[in-house]
């Protein structure tokens, strides 16, 4: 049994390499982009959407057939969840696929180019508003998917466009055995840079990296005003000097041999770390935090909504989204399903819900008409 | 016609896409909802006039002009010992250099990470062998970058190198020792002149992809420098502002083009020579 | 050689990384098949493996067929011609990958291609073709036309001064053209995920999307199993190769020693 929970653990977390890094990140979306804006811009829906049967049960939909193409990382699903789902539409296949996952331009170039590319995707809240804007998503009949009522309120609220799956934080860890001091806030964090000089880690994700920041200087972690994101990125290059890297594969690696002794990561990949090194201290700082939320959306061209609707509503069983999260090791917004995942993530206090640590985080969101000057502020510290 | 095939490929699959690029250049897209907007404005280029592009541009250049510098180092003294030996040995050292290249890009990169590492594999083999004390300190650092974009483009060095060196015939340089020249001298005077094709194809084959290069500098520089392959990247991927990213693209293009003018020049006076 | 050790110490800890039983790879964890294991396995890796290996042969075939009818061309053109060639070949080099391959898909929707293996080896042999041909123009640079005139002074009708006198003086620029065009197509990513619409998954595209958080030894496991069998394809080629190749010439550092 060994050797499947090495597998579990090898195969906890994705998808943010993706979506960061530009060469090893949807390049597909990038063409397809170029691709999607030659053949005339605006996405043009060509109204695909069938009738939504009006006979079916939300609970019980009628056997459904044919192909659902679904724009997922690699794997970012229960280890059984297909299979399953199989057993009760034996019609049905459902094909992953994971060009451009992760990227918003590359999928919207992507189904404005090819309406037919997938059915439904998973997208995180940054990005969502993108396609709405260009007219590309479905609007989910909430009816249908009546597992919803598993998830709270907050997290629908957060995610309205279709059903939110998963989230994470971003915040800091350290070593208690390296470093002397136990910091509680961002600005611990800034201040102790100078002192622990070049053993400090940032995240390369520009909008945590940056909306932590901001956080820290008091304004909002998804703020468009330009003075402000200006004020994160001096500040950003303020302790550039004292930074290791700006990385976000093998992010904890360094903390864990030492290498260095502070750096902003993710939860679920802290809770990882920990596991190898139990001198590694996790903090939610008290100023706040960046999380991601995201989930899966429909797209308003597919011809198999019927389908998408059943298969969210399936995948918000609490037996199926248990299994999501045993899989993926992520941090989960179903309560009712705590009962059925593992105790390494139920009982986890880095992953647990925490109504407390929930009211700091702010979730990315999207940035508007500011994104050009988020991207540039952010190439500028990169540059520095 | 035997310049057919090349022909058509050339403007088939290079000239016409290309076109479409330059094309773009002059657009605008809107980065909220995607939509682009055909039109002739110079406003892609203007506004790469800016330090943070320009910079990058230079920062570029600079990486990719010390890697092929030290390519060139490294890889003649390689190309040269290969030349000499036997047509087997010749075929089995070439092949010896392919091979780590088969397994991919990324595995490659990051096993350096792992290499560099302090607490990683170097450290501790220096530490055993008592020449290092005290953190490595490599990673993340421009030599951490030099060591991984050296590693990246030496055999696109040698090979070049080793086609034109292969071709000399020993008895040249070895005439000219009997003449009485110096073995320094012949060297320069006969050797390496008739080398050099095979030196300006190799300068060119690894300095010019190199300047677009990132992805190395991103892993093994921990992320902290900005390449103006980075900005064309985060153009494509993440702004979605295709028509920017298609003039930095077409600027970068036309300012190697004319590198690679000014180098043709010199070569076919060198050409001459020869 | 240092540069030898200097060139396979990754692939050392590569490979030693694919036994690794620590996933995370923060130390030694103890010896293990599982991840080659898990990797020849998956059918995902199966596919990829030999889509990638078809793509580089396709690509290096055809790269190669162009570089060698450009390069004898360029020998007899006029000056203005083959600066015209040089500067053809020279653009498809320099323009960033991300660039050409992003136009080429752009070109291939406009004309309802479809996207995969076929395209992106169109996407592959832009460049490799190029590279190809720089090669083997530079060996022909050195090649005096004497033998081949020699030849067809002798009666040799010009298929057979090609094949009997030419490519065998061709051969090694030939064979260094193939071996670096097969390799940039093996370990091509972006040309390759921009051209294959979904539908031709290689190994570097599979190991980018892996690569997520973690560099897991069953990443480096796959690297090392490709490694492997494209080695053996090549060796086995080589092998081959020299039972076949009798008439060559000699290299002059063979002359030399008679």
């Amino acid at each position: 049994m060994d050797y499947l929970k090495r597998r579990e653990v090898s195969q906890v977390l994705t998808r943010r390499e993706l979506f960061r890094r530009g060469a090893e990140v949807g390049v597909g979306g990038g063409a397809l982009a170029f691709l999607a804006a030659a053949c005339g811009g605006g996405g043009d829906t060509a109204g695909g959407t069938q009738a939504t049967g009006s006979g079916t049960s939300a609970g019980a939909p009628a056997a459904l057939s044919g192909r659902l193409d679904f724009l997922n990382y690699p794997n970012w699903i229960g280890e059984g969840e297909y299979a399953a789902f199989k057993k009760l539409h034996p019609d049905l296949t459902i094909k992953e696929d994971s060009s451009g996952a992760g990227s918003t331009s590359a999928i919207a170039t992507r189904i404005q180019a090819d309406p037919n590319a997938f059915d439904f995707l998973l997208l995180g809240k940054a990005g969502v508003p993108q396609l709405e804007a260009s007219d590309i998503l479905a609007d989910i009949d909430f009816a249908k998917v009546p597992n919803i009522k598993n998830i709270p309120d907050q997290f629908r609220e957060a995610y309205p466009w279709g059903i939110p799956t998963d989230y994470g934080k971003i915040g800091f860890a350290y070593r208690k055995d390296l470093v002397n001091e136990r910091p509680t806030t961002w600005k611990d964090f800034f201040d102790l840079a100078p002192k622990y000089s070049g053993k400090v880690i940032l995240l390369d994700v520009l909008e945590d990296t940056m909306g932590n920041t901001l956080i820290m200087l008091g304004h909002d972690g998804n703020t468009k005003v330009e003075s402000e994101i200006n004020e994160a990125r001096d500040a950003l290059i303020d302790i550039k000097p004292h930074v290791q890297a700006i990385i976000a594969t093998d992010v904890a690696k360094p903390l864990i041999n030492g290498g260095a002794v502070i750096g902003m990561d993710w939860d679920f990949d802290i809770a990882l770390a920990q596991q190898k090194q139990s001198n590694i201290e996790w903090v939610a700082p008290q100023e706040g935090l960046m999380a991601y939320i995201e989930g899966w959306v429909a797209v308003n061209t597919s011809d198999q909504l019927e389908a998408v609707h059943a298969f969210m509503n399936f995948h918000l069983q609490p037996e199926q989204y248990a299994d999501f999260v045993n899989t993926t090791g992520t941090a989960y917004l179903m309560p009712s399903a705590t009962p059925l995942i593992k105790k390494e993530i139920s009982k986890n206090p880095v992953l647990a819900f925490d109504e407390a640590t929930f009211d700091r985080v702010t979730f990315e969101a999207f940035k508007g008409e500011a994104l050009g000057t988020w991207t540039q502020a952010w190439n500028q510290v990169k540059s520095a | 016609m035997l310049i057919g095939p090349t022909a058509a490929w050339t403007l088939l699959f290079f000239l016409v896409p290309l076109g479409i690029m330059v094309v773009y250049s002059f657009g605008q897209r809107d980065v909220v909802t995607f939509k682009l907007y055909w039109g002739w404005t110079v406003q892609n280029y203007v506004d790469i006039v800016d330090s943070l592009y320009l910079n990058s541009i230079v920062r570029s250049l600079l990486l990719s002009l010390t890697a092929t510098g030290l390519c060139l180092v490294i890889g003649f003294p390689v190309a040269y010992y290969i030349s000499r030996q036997s047509r087997r040995r010749q075929n089995l050292l070439l092949l010896a250099i392919m091979v780590p290249f088969w397994t991919s890009f990324l595995v490659r990169t990051y096993a350096w990470v792992n290499l560099l590492a302090n607490q990683g594999l170097l450290q501790r083999l220096g530490e055993k062998l008592g020449v290092v004390s005290g953190a490595l300190d490599i990673l993340y650092t421009p030599t951490a970058i030099g060591i991984g974009l050296v590693y990246s483009y030496l055999p696109l060095m040698v090979f070049p190198l080793y086609v034109a060196l292969e071709r000399i015939d020993p008895a040249l340089p070895e005439a000219a020792r009997d003449l009485g020249a110096r073995r320094h001298r012949a060297f320069l005077r006969v050797t390496l002149p008739l080398a050099m094709p095979g030196v300006i194809a190799g300068c060119i084959i690894v300095g010019i992809p190199a300047t677009g290069e990132y992805v190395v500098p991103a892993i093994l520089g921990g992320g902290k420098t900005l390449m103006y392959g980075n900005v064309v990247a985060s153009q494509f991927f993440e702004v979605g502002n295709y028509p920017f990213g298609a003039a930095l693209a077409v600027s970068l293009m036309t300012l190697m083009t004319v590198v690679l003018l000014l180098s043709r020049r010199s070569t076919a006076r060198l050409e001459e020579v020869v | 050689m240092v540069v030898l050790v200097f060139l396979y110490a990754p692939i050392a800890v590569v490979v030693a990384n694919s036994f690794n039983s620590d996933a995370s790879l923060t130390s030694w964890g103890g010896m293990t098949l599982d991840w080659y294991k898990s990797a020849i396995e998956s059918e995902r890796v199966r596919t990829a493996a030999a889509t990638s290996l078809e793509i580089a042969a396709l690509s290096t075939l055809i790269s190669l067929a162009i570089a060698v009818t450009a390069g004898l061309w360029s020998r007899t053109a006029s000056r203005r011609k083959r600066q015209l060639l040089d500067a053809g070949t020279y653009m498809r080099i320099i323009l960033p990958e991300v660039v050409a391959a992003l136009a080429l898909f752009l070109l291939f929707r406009r004309i309802g291609l479809e996207l995969g293996v076929w395209a992106v080896v169109a996407g592959h042999v832009v460049f490799n073709s190029a590279y190809a041909t720089i090669i083997i123009q530079a060996r022909l640079q050195t090649l005096p036309l004497v033998y081949e005139e020699a030849a067809a002074d002798l009666g040799a009708r010009p298929r057979r001064v090609f094949r009997r006198v030419t490519l065998p003086l061709l051969a090694p620029a030939v064979a260094v053209a193939a071996l670096l065009a097969f390799t940039f197509s093996l370990d091509d990513v972006i040309t390759s995920l921009f051209l294959s619409g979904g539908n031709a998954e290689t190994i570097p595209i599979l190991l980018f999307g892996m690569a997520r958080f973690h560099i897991t030894p069953e990443l480096n496991a796959i690297g090392a199993v490709v490694m492997m069998v494209t080695t053996l394809s090549f060796a086995l080629t080589v092998v081959l190769g020299t039972l076949g190749l009798r008439t060559r010439a000699p290299t002059p550092a063979e002359k030399a020693e008679l």
